[in-house]
């Protein structure tokens, strides 16, 4: 039974920092009906440059501030990158090109922090990892706040996409690109601040992920990238309330099967259990609630 | 005539042609299909088993991929041809995930640790070509006929398609299970080649080398390939030292700049127009004269 | 129709052309010494066979690592500690008077990349050493076989080595032969009963570790496998790892694991209840100050082995150290550094001892004269004591640490 708590409490907080990353992309599919595959390269960047600024400045408060700053920015520069595939429509390519820049940006980390390998953060970086544990089951307040920030991320993201105007002009320009402009929403500015808004929310969830996790290092884009999108696609795309509820399960799901599934046929049972649900409800699991 | 290190280039070039063309033909159909590396992973399985433990000569084990790989491409593609859109591609990628977890698991493949002993093949490039121009004219032929117009309708609009009476599921079933005897022959040439298999091989990496192959080619024209393959694989491969480290970049900047600039690749189809017709022009014009 | 005709017979043309090549290439399958003539170096004087004269102006070697990806961390200070060996050699007048030079490739960590790099080498060279991966190393080493060129990479299991014999050998010691000899001195030293193995499964090396513990521990020790629990590379919490591995309720925790995920389960493994960190042991896999880096407190008393010693006594290794330290900022620890060191000083033995000419005429008897010399070795005097060859594998015996203050100390 204590292993059992403790798994589920393990599932809950690895869920909790999914679940922000799928809330980041769906806003991006919301702003600019793109998968912006990059955007978990982005947030591991951040936790890069937050090692880096507190390895210069010593001061926790300058290094949030740079990855404050180089999220913004980073998220922002991508953004004329996608603009000419959104005008014309191809959807497609968005993944293709968002996993070029994942690229690069992986490279930029393999090459250019701490010789490649894994960078540890102070305990002064990680102020909220205030860990309790009883027995095997530990869990520690960065975990609490990472699943209250999903929450109050989502609730404002709802709120300023469904009912401001500009929100309503990112959506209206995602959905139908040329009544869009006809309607006068101007086709950059909406984007960058979609965008901008966007890089806010990474560099969230880069420092929500020191306190957590601890530690960074170039693989882990790629490893949150791919878990990401599935959960995306798996609750359907730019379904807000599915994105966070998928996420959170499958933290969980993922934390039983390891525990209680032969090992060796953990990765098989789970993708498969993805792809099976995929292709049942293309639309994704949440499609038909959300429509409601 | 050759030395080793270009009869290598070449069999390696003519397997990503083979796994692009695998992928441009769902593409043709209006689907990004993930499932090349994993239908590949298959027909290298199936041909390296069979000529380690009984010796059977590499056109035999070739047919055999291509049997194997047709039943275990058509299974699938039964589900995939309800989805379209990013969740193919992103669901199919699943399958990858999948199949390395099951070939891990099962030791008369070799587990973990790989399988070698694959005979060796001393006419494996004349076979490469020969199956390379077989393909290629089958391909041509395809483009060309009753159910590649099918394809292009599906793509260009899928309820259009249907309208006018194509059965747009079985058609797309056909598409997929297609692109899988593609792979699984690509995936023989390439157990040939290289005679040892491991699960890492048929990885992630190499599928996005092979989208970035298709889409800097030309994803609607056979013919990108053919230029696409050899150009990239050597920008992998032949950099000189001193700018080794930048290979990554340079691929992944190239591929964004193919994306945002060249909504068709490099070779386009209005390319491959202009080329036929002035090959055809000469002709057509005889035959007019002769009419006349 | 006229078009279809002059189509095919074009196609038939290129066949032809093809199956032309592909017939001359045969003879180099020939393992008859002296059919290769394609050997561009040097045209100098000497063409009889005045043995001991050489044949070459300087001794060009050929090393594989992955400069890039997700190891190059270790890949790139393989690299520099070849480049270093042969500056040290040169510095001593070179190798029977000739300077050797080494000519870096990266195989990116991928297959592919690494035979298509080494299949344009065969040709041509002498002699190869890298890759520095395992599953690189095996997607090269049917190509290096089937030429007859020696190569020295990471061909860490006899099979493989055996099935190619006598071209490839390890760089390294055999890395589950190792892991069972420090696990079997860990239990016996502290009594363990039952253990839990944790190893990453996508790792060619530390599946076999695994299969071995499986097959011998028990007979070795007299201790068990209790559980085995996999963790992927990436895997981004470690916390149900460890949990499953506490359900198993075994005395001692074997970490056969890279730096990363090792550092990761250590952690949980202490924050949930493991109070003795000398039931923890992990391998050279981990070995490091990234592993120091995660851990911090936790690794204070936790056990792990490793293939060299970075507090090695002599004038040569602190050196390198200091070498070492100025181009990356800390001391080396991995075990490639000592491995292509040593290489390139065997070869030098190598080639002083069999009287190698680098003659083009005599490629390939030279090829198979070196590839017998180092599958079964005499002894070499390398950078951290004399070892030698023996099948193929490098013999060296694993070296225990405790972590004690934030540093590897040696346990005797």
């Amino acid at each position: 039974m204590e292993s059992f708590i403790a798994q589920l409490i393990n599932g809950l907080s690895t869920g909790g920092i999914y679940a922000l990353i799928v809330l980041g992309m769906n806003l991006l599919m919301l702003v600019r009906n793109i998968v912006h595959h990059s955007f978990s390269h982005i947030c591991v960047l951040n936790m890069c440059i937050g090692w880096l600024a507190f390895g210069y400045t010593q001061n926790v408060l300058l290094a949030f501030l740079a990855m404050f700053a180089c999220g913004v920015l980073v998220t922002v520069a991508t953004e004329p990158l996608f603009r000419p595939l959104s005008k014309r429509g191809a959807d497609l390519e968005t993944i293709v090109l968002a996993m070029g820049v994942g690229i690069i940006i992986t490279e930029i980390i393999a090459q250019l922090f701490n010789n490649g390998q894994m960078m540890t953060f102070s305990d002064e970086m990680r102020v909220l990892n205030v860990g309790f544990s009883f027995g095997t089951v530990t869990f520690s307040l960065a975990n609490i706040v990472a699943l209250v920030a999903c929450i109050v991320v989502a609730v404002f993201l709802v709120w300023y996409l469904f009912k401001t105007a500009n929100g309503r002009a990112m959506r209206a320009m995602a959905q139908n690109l040329r009544v869009a402009k006809m309607l006068g929403v101007p086709f950059g500015k909406t984007g960058v601040l979609g965008f901008g808004i966007a890089g806010l929310l990474s560099a969230c969830i880069g420092i929500i992920c020191i306190m957590c996790l601890g530690y960074a290092n170039a693989e882990m884009g790629d490893t949150f990238a791919t878990k990401a999108v599935i959960l995306m696609l798996f609750a359907g795309q730019g379904d807000i309330k599915g994105g966070i509820l998928s996420s959170i399960l499958m933290g969980v799901v993922e934390a039983m099967a390891l525990a209680y599934l032969p090992g060796r046929w953990t990765e098989a049972i789970f993708y498969g259990f993805i792809m099976i649900v995929i292709i049942i409800k293309p639309n994704g699991l949440f499609a038909k609630k959300a429509a409601n | 005539m050759f030395s080793t290190g270009t009869t290598y280039f070449l069999i390696l070039v003519i397997v990503y042609i083979l796994l692009v063309w695998g992928a441009l033909i769902p593409f043709r159909a209006g689907l990004l299909y993930n499932g090349t590396v994993y239908c590949m992973a298959i027909g290298g399985y199936v041909a390296g088993f069979l000529s380690k433990n009984f010796d059977l000569p590499f056109i035999v084990c070739v047919l055999a991929a291509i049997l194997v790989g047709l039943i275990l491409g058509f299974i699938p593609a039964l589900g995939f041809a309800r989805t379209n859109g990013i969740v193919t591609a992103i669901s199919s990628m699943a399958l990858i995930f999948i199949l390395e977890s099951v070939i891990r698991n099962l030791d008369f493949l070799g587990g973990s640790t790989g399988m070698t002993g694959i005979h060796k093949e001393n006419h494996l490039l004349l076979w490469a070509v020969i199956l390379l121009i077989i393909f290629g004219v089958f391909l041509y032929r395809l483009n060309n006929s009753r159910i590649g117009r099918a394809w292009e309708a599906i793509q260009t609009d899928p309820q259009m398609a249907q309208s006018l009476g194509v059965n747009t599921f079985w058609m797309t079933v056909a598409a997929l299970t297609l692109s899988s005897v593609f792979s699984a022959t690509a995936g023989a040439v390439y157990a040939f080649n290289m005679r040892v298999l491991y699960p890492g091989t048929f990885s992630f990496t190499f599928l996005l080398n092979i989208m970035t192959m298709l889409f800097v080619g030309g994803r609607y024209t056979q013919w990108g390939a053919i230029i696409s393959c050899p150009l990239l694989w050597s920008i992998s491969v032949f950099m000189p030292t001193s700018i080794q480290k930048l290979s990554n970049y340079i691929y992944a900047v190239i591929l964004i700049l193919i994306l945002m600039l060249r909504p068709e690749g490099i070779v386009t189809r209005r390319m491959t127009n202009k080329v036929k017709n002035f090959f055809t022009a000469k002709l057509s014009r005889r035959r007019q004269g002769a009419k006349a | 129709m006229k078009k279809v005709l002059a189509l095919i017979l074009a196609l038939a043309l290129c066949l032809g052309m093809l199956a032309g090549c592909q017939g001359e290439t045969q003879p180099s399958e020939n393992p008859d010494p002296g059919t290769e003539t394609s050997q561009p170096s040097t045209p100098s004087g000497g063409e009889g066979d005045e043995a001991g004269e050489v044949a070459v102006d300087e001794w060009v070697i050929p090393v594989l690592s992955a400069r890039t990806g997700a190891v190059s961390y270790v890949g790139e200070p393989a690299i520099w500690a070849a480049e270093y060996a042969a500056q040290v050699i040169n510095e001593q007048g070179g190798i029977r008077g000739v300077p050797v030079r080494v000519e870096a490739y990266d195989t990116e960590f991928s297959g592919e990349v690494g035979a298509q790099i080494v299949s344009g080498l065969v040709d041509d060279s002498l002699f190869i050493v890298g890759c520095m991966a395992a599953p690189v190393s095996l997607a090269i080493s049917t190509i290096v076989a089937d030429a007859k060129v020696p190569n020295v990479g990471s061909y860490s299991y006899q099979e493989i080595r055996d099935e190619n014999a006598p071209y490839l050998s390890g760089y390294m010691s055999d890395s589950e032969m190792g892991d069972l000899a420090a696990a079997t001195e860990w239990i016996k030293e502290n009594g363990y009963k039952k253990i839990v193995l944790f190893y990453t499964p996508s790792d060619t090396s530390q599946a076999a570790t695994k299969k071995l513990f499986d097959e011998q521990l028990t007979e070795a020790t007299g201790a068990e496998v209790v559980g085995t629990v996999e963790v992927e590379t990436g895997t981004v919490d470690c916390g149900p790892a460890a949990v499953q591995a506490l359900g198993y309720d075994a005395d001692a925790y074997f970490v056969c694991m890279r730096a990363d995920e090792a550092g990761k389960v250590i952690n949980e493994l202490r924050s949930r209840g493991v109070d003795d960190p000398a039931t923890i042991s992990a391998t050279f896999a981990g070995f490091g100050s990234t592993l120091l880096d995660i851990c911090g407190d936790n690794a204070e008393g936790i056990y792990i082995w490793n293939k060299l010693d970075p507090n090695y006594d002599s004038d040569e290794w602190r050196t390198l150290v200091e070498a070492y330290t100025e181009e990356f900022g800390e001391g080396p620890s991995a075990p490639p550094v000592t491995g292509y060191y040593n290489t390139l000083i065997a070869f030098k033995q190598c080639v002083e001892e069999l009287g190698i000419t680098g003659d083009p005429e005599k490629l390939q008897e030279e090829r198979d004269a070196i590839a017998n010399w180092f599958y079964n070795s005499p002894e070499i005097d390398g950078i951290q004591g004399t070892f030698s060859w023996v099948n193929g594998a490098m013999m060296t015996d694993p070296l225990m640490f405790r972590v004690e203050n934030g540093e590897y100390v040696a346990v005797d």
